[in-house]
């Protein structure tokens, strides 16, 4: 028997994933990785920052209210209750990320379930659901974050699952439209013709080939989320004080803005740098993964 | 021998926009085991449609009915089974396990975000409960069996990282993963090169007489029916125009359509004349939905006579020896031969 095949799946075998062309492709990307080193950097200075600093993010010290940044032992300053602005921050950055990731897992899970299954079984279920995305997708967001606010007890578990709620529609028609031109493809028909059941078709045939897309959606959900959380907090229905969030720092700052300005911009940048970096990252990995020149 | 599957009067028809057309009529066929039956028809003659029918993979009705018997006949005593109208879990059940199927497309048929020993091995473990382990060693001996160098090495690569005929050996790896009783094979090379194609063809002959699995293999090219088949049956807009021992067909034709289309074929002979004599079958296989009257065959047919093959459809005749001919004129045909 002969076969000259061998050579390329010889090569193939001492390929690691770190040398695959999309880990390449991401690395060449200098925003992407900016924006990663950001990321990290703010992530790591919330894990460990407020056990570096002198204050603890309650701690009031009156005497020192409105210190100005790099003032004493207050790096970033302090609020008008003299607690210091830098343990707070990094508290809320806590705070915020953690509802920003929980809230993309949250609705990366929902859209991408509803998306294949509207994408896999179209007509009837297919046009249901997805008219039933496109009607939320109507809803002005903000407005039903509000209402929804309103009625629910607003702690960070409820922010999350509101924020998961009102972002799963972009995932949902991303996914959807993948698996519908996924589904004709003839490996379906391959493992339909091995007894292959519908979820497994579903969840690991087809939901495989998504993966690129939605994570790159899933980066972009997390910047938007961390923003709405921002937009809820600062008008006062997200994350209570005195826990802090990056958004109830910016509502606590407005009275202040023209004696105490850093108030408002510190949070204003570390949202700015929070939000931007997962923009490139996502950006990085659209380039990276481009879905059609990789399914092949 | 032992008879494995019977398709009996099958008819398959689709509802589209409103209307309804048939594709399949009153096809009749048997598989045995360690024999292989080859279906030879052009584009839109329904052969890939009764491999779809017996694999229950036809859209549910009303999009599309499906008429006759199709029998799989139980091996070890588990007795006969009717695939017609079976419930979709135990159609599922059987799908891989006791009836599977390879593609024309072996470049898209392999799932390109999984390693093909991954593939291999969730196809043994969908059917059968052996362990992560037991399935790899199962693998490898499959891929050995195919005729992949270093199966061990291959198990974890991905399909673009194989060419074309070797992933056309994995599929087949994976059809004969749960050693079938039948292997439906759907233009099984016509994607490959004409060298990668032999070498497919010798694969899987060679497995048939390892396994003793009955093939069906459908094809539009005679040369690989004159290398494989031991019976052919060639369908013609639905129905079984002419159906024999392979080498009686092939070298007794009787239906004008079987002729047309074993003139079709390039020789060697005619490789050095002009482009304009490489013979063709004037027309088109008629719209199902608007069958002509009498022969659905008769616009193309050399032989059409007037006032015979345009009134009322031919009936299917006994030639001789199980030569079966759909034709009113195939005894005038078959003179003109002698002569």
């Amino acid at each position: 028997m002969s076969m000259n095949t061998a050579p390329p799946a010889m090569a193939a075998k001492e390929r690691r994933w770190i040398t695959s062309r999309p880990v390449r492709r991401f690395v060449r990307h200098r925003l992407a990785i900016a924006g990663l080193v950001m990321i990290s950097a703010i992530a790591l200075l919330c894990v460990v920052g407020p056990w570096m600093l002198p204050h603890g993010m309650l701690d009031i010290h009156i005497r020192d209210r409105f210190s100005p940044p790099g003032s004493e032992t207050y790096l970033l300053g302090t609020d008008a209750m003299g607690r210091d602005l830098a343990a707070r921050l990094f508290m809320a950055g806590r705070v915020s990320l953690m509802v920003g990731i929980a809230a993309m897992v949250l609705s990366t899970f929902l859209g991408a379930v509803i998306g294949l299954v509207a994408g896999y079984f179209g007509k009837v279920i297919g046009t249901v659901l997805m008219r039933f995305t496109d009607a939320v997708l109507c809803f002005p967001q903000i407005f039903l974050l509000l209402v929804l606010a309103a009625f629910l007890e607003p702690n960070a578990l409820m922010i999350t699952i509101i924020i998961a709620l009102t972002s799963w529609m972009e995932i949902a028609r991303i996914v959807s439209a993948e698996i519908r031109s996924l589904r004709e493809r003839d490996f379906v028909t391959a493992a339909r013709v091995s007894g292959a059941s519908h979820t497994w078709i579903m969840f690991r045939e087809l939901l495989p080939n998504t993966i690129g897309p939605i994570i790159v959606a899933a980066t972009l959900t997390v910047a938007r989320a961390i923003l709405i959380e921002a937009y809820v907090s600062f008008l006062g229905y997200g994350i209570q004080p005195p826990l802090p969030s990056w958004g109830n720092m910016l509502n606590n700052a407005q009275q202040f803005l023209d004696t105490a300005p850093w108030l408002a911009i510190v949070p204003g940048v570390a949202i700015t740098l929070a939000v931007t970096s997962f923009n490139f990252i996502g950006d990085g990995l659209r380039d990276a993964l481009d879905a059609r020149s990789d399914l092949q | 021998m032992s008879r494995v599957l019977s398709v009996e009067n099958l008819g398959i028809g689709f509802r589209s926009e409103g209307q309804d057309f048939t594709v399949v009529r009153d096809v009749s066929f048997s598989l045995e085991a360690g024999q292989t039956l080859a279906l030879v028809g052009e584009s839109g003659s329904g052969k890939s449609v009764t491999s779809l029918g017996i694999m229950g993979l036809l859209p549910p009705p009303p999009q599309s009915r499906t008429t006759g018997r199709i029998v799989l006949h139980g091996g070890d005593g588990d007795g006969d089974i009717e695939l017609l109208g079976l419930p979709e879990s135990r159609m599922r059940r059987l799908r891989g396990d006791r009836i599977a199927m390879i593609f024309q497309e072996p470049l898209t048929s392999l799932n390109p975000v999984h390693t093909i020993g991954d593939q291999i091995v969730e196809a043994i473990r969908s059917h059968r409960r052996v362990s992560r382990a037991k399935a790899r060693t199962r693998a490898v001996e499959l891929l050995e069996q195919v005729g992949i160098p270093d199966p061990q090495e291959r198990l974890g690569t991905y399909p673009h990282e194989l060419s074309g005929g070797m992933r056309q050996r994995i599929m087949i790896a994976i059809a004969l993963a749960l050693e079938p009783d039948i292997l439906i094979a759907d233009e099984p090379t016509t994607a490959l090169d004409v060298t990668v194609q032999a070498q497919i063809l010798d694969l899987l002959r060679r497995l048939q007489k390892d396994t003793g699995m009955a093939m069906l293999f459908i094809t539009h090219d005679f040369g690989v029916v004159a290398d494989i088949a031991d019976r052919t049956i060639v369908m013609y807009a639905g129905q079984t125009v002419e159906e024999g021992r392979t080498e009686t067909v092939l070298s007794d034709p009787l239906m004008p359509y079987t002729i047309g289309l074993m003139n079709a074929v390039p020789r060697l002979e005619t490789a050095g004349l002009k482009l304009g004599d490489l013979k063709t079958i004037e027309g088109f296989v008629p719209d199902p939905a608007a069958l002509p009257q009498g022969c659905s065959f008769h616009p193309r047919c050399a032989y059409m006579q007037e006032g015979l093959c345009d009134t009322s459809p031919p009936s299917i005749e006994d030639a001789g020896g199980g030569h079966m001919v759909r034709c009113k004129r195939w005894r005038q045909i078959g003179e003109g031969r002698e002569t």
